[in-house]
């Protein structure tokens, strides 16, 4: 229970958004020699992150700054710069802010945060130890096609939200009755809007018709009642 | 005309999160055609191609997304898709061998037609972070297919099957490029 817990922030980050900006922290930190190739590095930041993630929503980071920032990751990683210890500072700080904001449901117990906190440490640690890997030409390769593709990924996801706004980025999505309770206020389907949740926390979500949703396979459902349940207020149109 | 209607990614009704991107170039022929090329051209030109076409073409593949995003619009996307197919399978077939730059070239011009493709797809998706993973990771993985079987030439009797390949995915290529027009 406590496990299936933890593992549902990881689902709500709705999985590689997030896992991509941590395994790019760990990768450029590892980047960044020389440095002491102990564990408690990676444990450390992705504790680090995972606490400052608390930040994004309650302060309301832009969606679009996940994606400027994995750009950054994605570059840095691709070209293996090597910067001083207090842009790296910087840069991490800023990815555990706006990943934040990728978590549509709060983590419940303090258990459960634990795990949530190692699904974070994971990935940064993960990235860590490869970037640590002898420098043979395997890892020169894998490190600049795993900066491309975060770049990609991030180029896309960066085009999107600026040309449809945070809501549009589908952190998140309400259908069905949901749909229904909302679209009265003037949300039309298809269409995002701010919603403030229960315990006062601020999600983005997408107005969907029934139909749009059909064709939307693998999306949590419980995730979206959890994240916009009946407590839900309109706070904001877009 | 050829072909059945799976040979294009392009006509789903609707997209959803990391299975549909990841699903949406393994989903018609002819995106997988092409991708599958660029490995294997790039395996056969060796280093520092094998490493670096793969690279250039997700970057710029984001970048024609990112047109297809925002609207803008491009012209014969599914002929320019086609043409990948029949020029990289050419390419592949010939055993061209260009400068790196060249190669790089016209593997990033054919990009930007498959990235405009998803581009004007992801819209509709539910997770644009999720849809764009999937796609991109899906994209990587066919290339590593193509340098995969671009390796063979290791072999005395891999080049004649590399470049084989290489014509029979300029054969798809045409019959593509007749059923667009």
């Amino acid at each position: 229970m406590i496990v299936s817990s933890g593992f549902g922030a990881l689902s709500a980050f709705e999985g590689l958004p997030a896992l991509l900006l941590l395994g790019a922290c760990g990768l450029w930190l590892g980047c960044c020699r020389p440095v002491v190739p102990d564990f408690s590095i990676g444990s450390l930041l992705g504790g680090f992150v995972a606490g400052v993630s608390g930040l994004g929503p309650a302060l309301g980071a832009p969606g679009v700054s996940a994606a400027v920032l994995g750009l950054v990751g994605g570059g840095v990683v691709a070209i293996a710069r090597t910067d001083s210890f207090v842009l790296r500072c910087v840069y991490f700080v800023a990815c555990g802010y706006v990943l934040g904001i990728l978590v549509p449901t709060p983590v419940e117990g303090r258990h459960a945060v634990l795990c949530g906190a190692l699904v974070v440490v994971a990935p940064i640690a993960i990235g860590f130890y490869l970037s640590l890997l002898p420098d043979r030409e395997v890892w020169f390769i894998a490190r600049r096609v795993m900066g491309s593709w975060i770049i990609a990924v991030s180029l896309l996801v960066c085009a999107f939200t600026i040309k449809y706004g945070d809501a549009g980025a589908g952190r998140s999505a309400v259908w069905g009755k949901s749909a229904e309770r909302l679209a009265p206020a003037g949300i039309p389907p298809g269409k995002g809007a701010d919603v403030l949740a229960g315990r006062g926390r601020r999600v983005n979500i997408n107005v969907c018709s029934g139909n749009e949703m059909a064709s939307r396979k693998g999306f949590s459902r419980s995730t979206l009642e959890t994240s916009c349940g009946r407590e839900g207020e309109i706070s904001r149109a877009e | 005309m050829v072909l059945p209607s799976f040979a294009h990614a392009h006509s789903e009704a609707g997209a959803g999160g990391f299975s549909s991107g990841f699903m949406h170039p393994l989903s018609g022929l002819d995106h997988m055609a092409a991708m599958i090329a660029v490995g294997l051209w790039g395996a056969c030109l060796g280093a520092p191609a094998v490493w670096l076409l793969p690279i250039t073409f997700p970057v710029v593949m984001a970048l024609g997304g990112a047109l297809g995003i925002m609207g803008i619009p491009l012209p014969s996307v599914e002929t320019g898709i086609a043409l990948s197919a029949i020029l990289l399978g050419l390419m592949v077939a010939f055993a061209a061998r260009p400068p790196i730059w060249l190669a790089g070239m016209i593997v990033g011009f054919f990009a930007i037609f498959h990235g405009h493709a998803h581009g004007t797809e992801l819209p509709t998706a539910s997770n644009a972070y999720a849809y764009a993973a999937g796609f991109v990771i899906s994209t990587g993985l066919l290339h590593l297919c193509g340098i995969g079987f671009g390796l063979l030439s290791r072999y005395p009797w891999g080049g004649i099957a590399i470049r084989t390949g290489g014509g029979a995915i300029a054969a798809l290529g045409f019959c593509f490029l007749f059923s667009v027009l």
